[in-house]
């Protein structure tokens, strides 16, 4: 069942377009991600879907009502959902439960109830011995905690979460990312979570949608995301990659460095010219020549080691092509040294 | 480890090469300590010595047994409360609304509301209350005259002679500072707190209500204090509606106490409990902004963004339009009139016109021009003396040059709890009498209202001494500069405006200065606002507003080129 409709949506602040005719559907419970560098829109979106921003073009529906058109918009104080903020906007003047608790009052929930449920859910967010604090005695992820549960306590049509977590340090934020998954798993809130951290939207969310200047790139799980992008923008903003430029001719493909028979690879060319994506991790080294026809020959022309892994650039073709290869730390090469990276095609994508 | 603590702790030698004795900056310490000895704390001392001591230099509390042995004094006294209370409640109604409207909503005609509320700042409360003397006078006043005229009735609508009156233009003229701290407040509140109860469901009323103004509320408290203070302390307004109604306030009494024969002692006394309250009053203040003043997250989505109100934004234009009407359009309306006119009560004719008024005070009079040297003189010494010393101050202080500096920043702010009449027993106390015998000449003026101004000056100067990183000065000194070409060359240059700004302000208050002034000058170092208080007194309202006049035309012109020089902040700055 379709929860939240976006369709045809476009905002424009004077010439600049913000946001250019996003249309997207959120199943009831489901968590998607709106991902993308700042100033792709993302934002933008959020507080169109939050009312607080009328759109320039498009409608925006929720249960198959229509809650935003550039004529008429629903206030944001009618729509039943709720918002985590960047800032969490907790109120420096109430306390823990008078915070969490506000939505409740709005909705003129009796006393006795609005106490129960306060409990509970302080709970659940780990702050029950809590609720007497002001904001200002608890620690950033403290506070982070209370916008959770003050959104989460009034249990919302939609849940809109705009970068909460980029207040907290490195450490703070990769607890609070499967915070935020175990309370979507325990409440089945509908969410959009707009973030520009991928591991953030992938570890959180069941489909992401990645922007890129005002448009939807593209909409897919985790996984598809990752493996199959579909323009060099997806390829290249989620994970690193090597983007090398193609062309189709007489069954192959054919690029600097090589051309292999089109039936190898796994995906399906999006036009005549295009790039192939190549995950530096999905290469692997040799010194020999490997088994299968599908490998480039080139010398380390620059090496990192990092740790856990080997850095690599290799220089294919007298340089006219360089490859990233990260390699296991065994895997050992100096500089000047002659390599074959093998690749398997069917893992590589072709992106627009 | 036990025996190591058991020692003795080896020399500061760091500390002691800073105490030096040819150190400059040790040497800056005693002369500026030596300075503020004088303006500060010999005249404070001197005030609590006097008033226990009789004529004769014997410890005595007579002198208290006299200021508080009448009913009559008492009952200043509590009407001096009352007033502060009351003005403090009504420049809250005036203040918060127009605060919030500027600072939060899609109200029109911002800028328009913003000036008004900068006019009624400029506006000296004296020329307010003359101004609403000549609209609310029960008799004459305009606005009895036309209720009469229209009415038919016998009676007076309005009458400004009252305690009501008398609160209600206090109030009228107190307001803008409440607005310069809740609206800075206000404009740090993240709209994101506000979004975040609109999402919940909340109206936008009940936003205003249950959380944008509660987070103000420590300012709103705060900045209703120190209303209460600047009530209490107010020499000019009370004299000029309140003696004609026969309501005495702690200001007017010791004013009385200073009509001769001249009570020093009692006066002394009579001012003590005051002083406390201030004292008292100035710390809550502070505790209340310190204790419950929130400190709301920023960084990042701290943006601020303006409430859509609909129609609605109209009413709250209507609300600030009828405050600023009342403070500063009303009361010049009828100020220009009385100093365009022959005799003010025969209204708005063509025959009444006149531009004598303005011949004479500034150059037929025999001292009304001398008045208005005097005040630009006095003025003029006073803002820069109180920029430069606080400059050093601050200087000092920040960058903790000598131990104890801070000392001096505490003296700086002293003043601030200090009613401008008792500083001016406390200056008569102290250096009235020989040997420095200052009681008459320009000096005492010139000095007395530096103290009472450096809190004003030290304010600014340290917080632009604060917005400057030490590394900038640091940064000369690696490069082989002196301490002093880091000053001259980076330092002052850098905080040439903000400096600018405190000499335009400590400039404007000393023109208006009226309680200090009146009770230090004599006749060859009259000021304007005290040659407009004798005016009044003599009820010769055109002359008045005519002088009144040219004093508030040249103080908004001062204000203007302060707008131009510092930008924006300019007066409405939080201090």
């Amino acid at each position: 069942m379709i929860k939240l409709s976006l369709k045809n949506l476009s905002r424009t602040f004077g010439a600049f377009k913000a946001v250019d005719d996003v249309s997207l559907d959120l199943a009831d419970g489901e968590f998607v991600s709106l991902l993308g560098p700042s100033g792709c829109g993302k934002t933008t979106t959020l507080r169109m879907i939050a009312g607080f921003i009328p759109p320039s073009a498009g409608t925006i529906e929720m249960n198959g009502r229509a809650l935003s058109n550039p004529a008429s918009v629903v206030p944001p104080e009618k729509r039943q959902m709720s918002m985590i903020f960047q800032s969490y906007a907790i109120w420096p003047n109430m306390t823990v439960a008078e915070n969490v608790g506000f939505g409740l009052g709005v909705r003129k929930l009796p006393r006795a109830e609005i106490e129960a449920r306060v409990k509970r859910i302080l709970e659940v967010v780990h702050l029950g011995t809590l609720a007497g604090r002001y904001p200002s005695e608890l620690s950033g992820g403290q506070q982070q905690r209370v916008a959770l549960a003050r959104a989460i306590v009034v249990e919302p049509q939609v849940l809109l979460l705009d970068e909460p977590l980029s207040n907290l340090d490195a450490s703070l934020r990769e607890e609070m990312r499967f915070e935020i998954r175990r309370l979507h798993n325990e409440f089945k809130i509908t969410s959009v979570y707009v973030t520009h951290d991928q591991s953030e939207a992938m570890v959180t969310s069941d489909r992401i949608v990645v922007m890129n200047q005002g448009r939807i790139e593209q909409a897919s799980t985790p996984v598809d995301l990752y493996g199959n992008p579909k323009t060099r923008f997806v390829a290249s903003f989620i994970g690193k990659t090597n983007l090398i430029d193609a062309k189709r001719e007489n069954g192959n493909v054919v690029f600097t460095g090589g051309a292999w028979p089109l039936a190898a690879f796994g995906s399906t060319p999006p036009g005549q010219n295009f790039q192939l994506s190549i995950r530096p991790h999905d290469v692997s080294l040799g010194r020999e020549v490997p088994p299968g026809a599908f490998a480039f020959k080139g010398r380390i022309a620059e090496r990192a080691y990092l740790g856990d892994v080997w850095d690599y650039a290799v220089a294919v073709d007298g340089g006219q092509l360089q490859l990233r290869v990260t390699t296991t730390p065994r895997d050992m090469f100096e500089v000047g040294d002659t390599v074959y990276c093998a690749v398997d095609p069917s893992i590589v994508a072709m992106v627009e | 480890m036990s025996d190591i603590t058991l020692k003795p702790a080896p020399a500061p030698r760091g500390r002691l090469a800073n105490l030096a004795p040819l150190e400059p900056g040790r040497l800056l310490w005693f002369g500026l300590a030596a300075v503020m000895i004088f303006l500060v704390v010999y005249p404070l001392w001197q005030i609590v010595s006097v008033s226990l001591h009789d004529s004769d230099g014997n410890f005595t509390f007579e002198n208290y047994a006299k200021a508080f042995g009448r009913a009559r004094y008492i009952q200043s006294f509590t009407n001096s409360l009352w007033l502060g209370v009351c003005a403090c409640v009504l420049s809250l109604c005036f203040a918060v609304p127009i605060s919030w409207g500027l600072a939060r909503t899609d109200m029109p005609g911002k800028r328009f509301v913003w000036l008004g509320v900068i006019g009624a700042y400029v506006m000296p409360p004296f020329m307010g209350a003359i101004g609403w003397i000549l609209l609310a006078g029960p008799n004459a006043g305009w606005l009895n005259r036309i209720f009469r005229s229209l009415s038919g009735m016998d009676v007076a609508l309005f009458d400004i002679y009252t305690f009501s009156g008398l609160v209600f233009v206090v109030a009228l003229y107190s307001f803008p500072l409440v607005f310069v701290f809740v609206n800075a407040a206000l404009e740090l509140v993240s709209s994101e707190m506000e979004d975040a109860g609109a999402i919940l469901g909340a109206s936008i009323w009940h936003v205003a209500r249950r959380i944008t103004i509660p987070i103000v509320l420590p300012t709103i408290i705060g900045a209703g204090i120190i209303v209460f203070l600047e009530a209490v302390s107010l020499f000019g307004a009370p004299a000029l509606l309140g003696t004609p109604a026969r309501i005495s306030v702690v200001t007017t009494t010791l004013f009385e106490f200073f009509s001769n024969p001249v009570r020093v002692e009692v006066a002394a006394a009579y001012s003590m409990p005051l002083l406390l309250i201030t004292v008292i009053l100035f710390l809550l203040q502070y505790w209340v902004i310190r204790r419950r003043g929130y400190v709301t997250q920023t960084g990042k989505g701290g943006e601020r963004r303006m409430m859509k109100l609909g129609p609605w934004r109209w009413a709250v234009f209507a609300y600030g339009f009828g405050v600023i009407f009342l403070a500063v359009i009303l009361p010049l309306i009828i100020i220009v009139q009385a100093a365009l006119s022959k005799a003010w009560g025969q209204g708005f004719s063509f025959d009444n016109l006149t531009l004598n008024n303005f011949r004479y005070i500034l150059f037929e009079h025999s001292t009304a021009g001398q008045t208005v040297i005097n005040s630009a003189m006095f003025s003029f010494w006073t803002a820069t003396l109180a920029v430069t010393l606080t400059l050093l101050i601050a200087y000092i202080v920040n960058r903790k040059l000598v131990p104890f500096s801070s000392v001096l920043g505490f003296l700086a702010v002293t003043p601030f709890v200090i009613p401008g009449i008792v500083l001016a027993i406390g200056f008569y106390a102290a250096y009235a009498p020989p040997p420095l015998a200052l009681y008459g000449t320009g000096l005492i003026m010139v000095l007395s209202f530096t103290t009472r101004f450096m809190p004003v000056a030290y304010i600014n100067a340290a917080s632009g001494m604060r917005s400057l990183h030490p590394e900038m000065e640091e940064a000369v000194r690696i490069l082989g500069g002196s301490r002093m070409t880091a000053i001259r060359r980076v330092i002052a240059p850098l905080l040439k405006r903000s400096l600018a700004g405190a000499w335009l302000i400590v400039f404007i208050g000393a023109t208006r200065e009226l309680s200090t002034a009146i009770f230090l000058y004599v006749g060859a170092t009259r000021t304007m606002s005290i040659m407009i208080y004798d005016l009044s007194e003599e009820g010769r309202f055109e002359h008045l507003s005519a002088l009144g006049l040219v004093l508030v035309v040249a103080t908004m012109a001062f204000v203007a080129i302060g707008f131009r020089v510092v930008g924006r902040d300019f007066m409405l700055k939080r201090s």
